[in-house]
């Protein structure tokens, strides 16, 4: 490959690249779930993969503790990332000197002083070779040790630059080093403007040197501006998924709703005497207190039953479920006493049904209004109750959290028809996840 | 995922649970060896049900009819990143990275390897293609082997070789490599793949994770091909395995690995789709 070849008479590299152009740039964070900190970057055909773990305590009694964390960098190439097959050696000279370099460059961006008598273990795998190892290797590295969240003093990034033709070109690939192109690596710290590390295996006019190293500080640079806001993505990705997998809490406003879905409830019933038939069957004893059975267990909804009463108003194939029929239990009032009767995850069940029966009354008389028929003299109920199980559109955030049985919304519309203000009351439960 | 490594002459990413493989075939150029390291003995190809049928044994001839070799070779070798060593100790990684290679060689030179290797032959008694497989296992969750082999038969499926035309002159034969034009492997879909049963008391499991790996006395790792013949077994681990049992893992491992391959082909078929019409691999991001 003749040197006149790299960069075209148009300006134009081998690849297609402006002299100045960085490769594409693909990177990934958090890429293995066994290691402390890992990455993933490729930049145009070279390949890497980082992992680091620590800071752990150290493995080899041998080494002499010290009182800052030691670093191990091991560095491995696979068989088929170069053009031949190259069975890797595990003591390749090569190799082990790129290891010792990133070594250095590292001891002292990473704080080693906060982790005495520690070590910091932080492995390279390259995957594909199109020049640059070195230099993605450390980006791969600095990412890996962000993820660990290992503290550093700054970035490390690294780029190399190349002098041919009367041009420092940047970024060179594969064929451009084959190729006796001046190569110049440089690592850089972007917020000092330090050098971290700088390397250079050819002759170069030194006229031209000062071009060279401001064309990888300018490199490091844009690597600097993407990486970052690589990490920050891959940041906020970690942070949503954990969000949504702990809790399906999903707390917001509903935003603008248009139409509801709901049914009307029915509401006939103005006395306890509905709940008469509770007394004169199995489930409690004449003085009130509620029959326990042995504890059954509901799982989806997490209901635990251990008496006659939750077993009437939970169990559809138990024999005390047919006690109330289905009409009666599309009553209001049904609802609320299978509501407070059931209760929540910690709820303390009470062992007389007077309690619940008194609670029911409370909030059912605070719900409904009623009034005295003209005709009959009766006593009748005169608001409206509905209950809200979704909207006709999407709203921003759902209705209830999570799917639960003892999710409820109802609303009492108090005066609808008669004139005056019309009052509106809100029944609403529910359940989360945070007793699950 | 296949097709990942421009490098290679295939390639193909597995992810099965947290085991993370990734295979890379490179095929060279090489000599025909003199001395047979891969055929020294047979494995026997034990037909479908009838296990006294063996005096049935196929020997895995070296030489043809008239002596010569023509055989091409494959070269297998697993190696495990950094990242592993969080399981094991150095030298149990070594260990287990030299027993694979070496079943996973074993198995694959020879006809219960499905693979055609005289196709790989060049000039007789000289030059032959070899494949260098290379898998790297980038992460560990239990159940190598088995997702070695989804990766080396996927990798194969994707491995194309530069076609070679023989010519001769005056009793000469010299070959050229073409350039544009390549081939597959022949032989790529009788790969077999290992279904690995593990016993943990009385009875075995498949599959396994890396606590089922520790609790396992004894594993058995059986090669199931397209056929459904079984194309070697070999036990491993201290504790021992009643006959009985034996043949109920081995009978277990048939039928999966036989689900196994037709879903892999499936998939196989798939990504070739894909290949086919430029779609970008999900890659390693």
């Amino acid at each position: 490959m003749y040197k006149s070849n790299i960069v075209s008479p148009e300006g134009l590299r081998i690849d297609g690249r402006r002299p100045t152009e960085l490769r594409r740039i693909q990177c990934k964070t958090s890429v293995f779930s066994e290691a402390d900190g890992s990455a993933y970057i490729q930049q145009g055909n070279t390949k890497c993969f980082a992992t680091v773990f620590g800071p752990r305590e150290i493995s080899r009694k041998s080494t002499p503790k010290q009182e800052k964390a030691i670093l191990n960098v091991k560095f491995s190439t696979a068989s088929f990332s170069t053009g031949q097959r190259k069975k890797q050696q595990k003591m390749d000279k090569r190799l082990l000197e790129l290891a010792s370099t990133i070594k250095k460059i590292f001891e002292n961006v990473i704080m080693v002083g906060q982790f005495p008598r520690s070590e910091v273990d932080i492995s390279l795998q390259i995957l594909q070779i199109d020049g640059g190892t070195l230099h993605v290797a450390i980006n791969a590295t600095t990412l890996a040790l962000i993820d660990a969240g290992i503290p550093m003093l700054d970035y490390v990034l690294a780029c190399s630059a190349g002098f041919v033709d009367d041009q420092a070109i940047l970024d060179l690939n594969i064929t451009e080093e084959n190729a006796d192109v001046p190569t110049l690596t440089l690592a850089l710290l972007p917020k000092s403007g330090k050098v971290a590390m700088t390397g250079l295996e050819s002759r170069i006019h030194l006229d031209n040197l000062e071009q060279v190293i401001s064309l990888a500080t300018d490199g490091c640079l844009q690597l600097f501006s993407f990486l970052d806001n690589a990490i920050r993505d891959n940041v906020k990705e970690l942070a949503m998924k954990s969000l949504t997998k702990c809790s399906q809490d999903r707390w917001g406003t509903l935003g603008k709703v248009s139409g509801v879905l709901m049914e009307e409830t029915s509401h006939s019933v103005t006395s306890l005497d509905f709940f008469d038939v509770i007394y004169k069957s199995d489930i409690v004893r004449p003085n009130g207190d509620i029959r326990k059975c042995l504890d059954e267990y509901i799982d989806p909804p997490g209901f635990l039953i251990s008496d006659e009463l939750r077993k009437c108003l939970a169990m559809e194939a138990s024999e005390v479920y047919p006690i109330f029929t289905q009409e009666e239990r599309k009553e209001f009032i049904f609802h609320v006493f299978k509501s407070l009767c059931l209760g929540g995850k910690i709820c303390q069940y009470e062992d007389n049904i007077s309690s619940y029966l008194e609670a029911t009354k409370l909030v059912y008389k605070d719900l409904i209004s009623v009034r005295k028929n003209a005709k009959t003299g009766d006593l009748e109920v005169s608001s409206h109750v509905f209950k809200i199980y979704g909207f006709n559109q999407v709203s921003k955030s759902p209705l209830f959290p999570m799917d639960h049985p003892q999710n409820f919304c109802y609303l009492s519309i108090k005066g609808v028809d008669g004139k005056g203000a019309k009052v509106v009351d809100v029944f609403y439960h529910a359940s989360d996840t945070f007793y699950q | 995922e296949t097709n990942l490594i421009n490098q290679a002459s295939g390639s193909c990413r597995v992810l099965l649970d947290q085991t993370d493989i990734l295979v890379g075939i490179k095929v060279e150029i090489g000599q025909i060896e003199p001395d047979n390291v891969n055929d020294e003995e047979d494995e026997t190809n034990l037909e479908e049900d009838d296990l006294s049928r063996h005096n049935n044994i196929v020997s895995t001839e070296d030489e043809d009819v008239f002596g010569e070799r023509n055989k091409g070779r494959i070269v297998c070798n697993i190696d495990c990143s950094p990242s592993v060593a969080k399981f094991f100790e150095f030298k149990k990684i070594e260990e287990i990275c030299i027993e694979y290679s070496q079943y996973m060689n074993r198995l694959l030179n020879g006809k219960q390897g499905g693979i055609d290797l005289q196709s790989l032959c060049i000039l007789k008694n000289s030059t032959c293609w070899i494949i260098y497989i290379d898998a790297l296992v980038l992460n560990y969750g239990g159940n190598l082997l088995d997702a070695i082999f989804v990766a080396t038969r996927g990798a194969l499926q994707n491995t194309r070789i530069p076609k070679c035309r023989v010519e001769e002159s005056q009793g000469i034969f010299d070959f050229e490599i073409g350039d544009e034009e390549t081939e597959i492997i022949e032989g790529w879909r009788e790969m077999p793949v290992c279904v690995t049963v593990n016993k943990i008391g009385n009875s075995f499991i498949l599959d396994s994770t890396p606590l089922e790996d520790n609790c396992s006395e004894a594993r058995l790792m059986v090669s199931i091909n397209r056929k459904g013949q079984i194309c070697s077994v070999q036990k491993d681990g201290t504790g021992a395995i009643e006959p009985t049992l034996l043949t109920e893992m081995i009978r277990s491992a048939q039928t999966k690995g036989k689900l196994i391959l037709n879903n892999l082909d499936l998939v196989l078929s798939n990504e070739e789709k894909r290949i086919e019409n430029l779609i970008e691999c999900v890659g390693f991001c």
